[in-house]
């Protein structure tokens, strides 16, 4: 498992905990393996081998990761969507991607093995809808932009505009296709 | 007492050969808008504009009653759950719902559930091919109209990372008094489970099943085409019906008295009771259903049952009855007048 790999090194196992300070200035307990642990000049003889404390710190660790993986359009992080069991919005898949692969492989498969990875096999939408979806979308995107600027908030503008092309960039990908 | 075949859904109203033991097939997709937050999300507003949305496509779609919440009070709600024709969960929801259904009562369309839309479609039997060629209908009606989120990856995306991908759950209903009588049930349970299906009690909380009802589903629901989905489900399906059948020849063969006496007693009960909850009643409806199936009640029909079995349900009785304020004993005891009424002398003759 992952979940026990040094966290300096990301590659051995972690072996023991030490305490660093980190770039804020505070005290936190990462669990390390014996080599990045040498290296960082902690003696062999302060070696705690306690497991319990190291898996509680991983934990730890993942939950903070967890918490700052956030979707953008509706706020939920992964550690509310662990927590919920739900997505918030559609954004959530591209942003959750990388975590999401192996959990839903767990979720829908037995333990008589398939392929490694599991994806969507079956119906599509027809490019019909998506089409008229980015139309839609970017018409609705510059009516926000227009009020945003029209409100001087244009640190909203920005943010909308940055979407606007997105969206536009898609809907010129999708026409080439 | 002759019953009118309009008092229970269209679905109900259909027997084919496999309904000694399947009595509905069932398919629905979970759909969700592109444009919208997930109902984890969304406002209280958002969900009025998803409702106002999805409505204005629908309604162009002929033929499809809408009850929104103004119209959803508690008894309505599990009156249209008693007919399957919404879920628990939406009877439950906090959310602004609504529902579509069609005129004859074989398709419905939940909207803010735990996905913007649930679509189902319900058949008679064991008829999940032409179920799945009406849903594909409709969805594909409302693909055209409504911005469904979707990726190539994960496919259609649902709230809930257990609908993901085809977001199809198929679904039957089954009749397997034969495989609980032969201490057969826990067997089946378990390989279900293991292979990948779900099973549950359809009446009751957890492992107390009434009336010997099971519904069996696929799991799984991304890594594969639909047409697989329902090809699994439906072998599966299949066995199970199969082996419930052994059980029945099985219990002819080497415990006719006991059977025969079982089922007598059963309708010597719904005959001559003054009192019935719904409970024992839809227990002894399923015994007299077995009895009918294994051809020693003649003269009563499966339908008979089915509607009877809608009818003595909660909700569905105090609306037949058109009596929303009912007390319970007084349920219990209109509920065993209108089994009298449709049985008595039935042992003798059959008019439905």
């Amino acid at each position: 498992m992952e979940e026990n790999l040094c966290q300096i090194c990301h590659k051995n196992v972690a072996v023991m905990v030490i305490t660093e300070i980190d770039e804020k200035g505070n005290k936190v307990e990462i669990a390390v393996c014996e080599e990045c642990a040498k290296k960082k000049g902690v003696l062999e003889s302060d070696k705690t081998l306690n497991l319990n404390e190291i898996f509680k710190i991983m934990l730890k660790a993942r939950e903070k990761e967890d918490k700052e993986l956030k979707c953008a359009r509706c706020l939920l992080s992964f550690y509310e969507f662990k927590k919920y069991g739900k997505f918030g919005c559609p954004d959530c898949f591209k942003v959750f991607e990388e975590r999401l692969i192996p959990f839903i492989k767990r979720l829908q498969t037995t333990i008589r093995e398939r392929e490694d990875e599991i994806f969507h096999k079956g119906k599509k939408v027809t490019a019909g809808t998506k089409r008229s979806l980015l139309f839609s979308e970017i018409k609705k995107l510059k009516i926000e932009l227009k009020k945003a600027i029209e409100e001087e908030n244009y640190e909203q503008a920005a943010k909308i505009r940055d979407r606007l092309r997105e969206k536009e960039k898609e809907l010129k990908k999708d026409e080439i296709e | 007492m002759k019953l009118s075949k309009n008092l229970v859904p269209g679905f109900l109203r259909e027997i084919s050969e496999d309904s000694d033991v399947c009595i509905s097939s069932r398919i629905r997709f979970a759909r969700n808008l592109e444009n919208h937050l997930f109902l984890l999300k969304a406002s209280l507003k958002e969900q009025e504009e998803i409702i106002e949305e999805v409505k204005e496509v629908i309604t162009q779609l002929n033929h499809f009653q809408f009850y929104s919440d103004d119209k959803l009070n508690e008894i309505f709600l599990n009156y249209l759950l008693e007919r399957y024709l919404v879920s628990p969960d939406f009877v439950l929801s906090k959310n602004k719902k609504g529902v579509f259904i069609d005129s004859e009562e074989k398709i419905s369309i939940m909207i803010n559930e735990e996905d913007h839309l649930r679509l189902q479609v319900l058949g008679g039997g064991f008829s999940l091919d032409e179920v799945f060629v009406k849903i594909n209908e409709v969805d594909d009606k409302l693909e055209k109209e409504l911005p469904y989120a979707f990726s190539e990856k994960f496919g259609f995306l649902t709230a809930c990372p257990t609908n993901l991908g085809t977001g199809m759950r198929v679904s039957v209903m089954l009749h397997l008094p034969g495989l609980i009588l032969t201490n057969e049930m826990e067997k089946v349970i378990k390989t279900t489970q293991n292979i990948g299906f779900l099973i549950r009690g359809i009446y009751g909380e957890g492992t107390k099943t009434i009336g010997s009802y099971f519904q069996i589903a696929n799991q799984f629901t991304i890594g594969m085409k639909e047409e697989e989905i329902l090809a699994n489900t439906k072998n599966l399906i299949r066995e199970v019906i199969n082996y419930e059948r052994k059980a029945r020849d099985y219990l002819l063969k080497n415990l006719k008295n006991e059977i025969e006496d079982r089922i007598w007693r059963a309708y010597g009960i719904l005959t001559h009771a003054k009192l019935l909850t719904s409970e024992e009643a839809i227990n002894l409806l399923s015994t007299l259903r077995l009895g009918i199936c294994l051809k020693i009640i003649k003269k009563i029909s499966l339908l008979t049952i089915n509607i009877l079995t809608i009818l003595v349900k909660r909700a569905n009785l105090m609306y037949y009855l058109k009596n929303e304020n009912l007390t319970e004993e007084e349920r219990d005891y209109k509920r065993a007048a209108l089994i009298r009424k449709v049985l008595k002398g039935k042992g003798e003759e059959e008019d439905i």
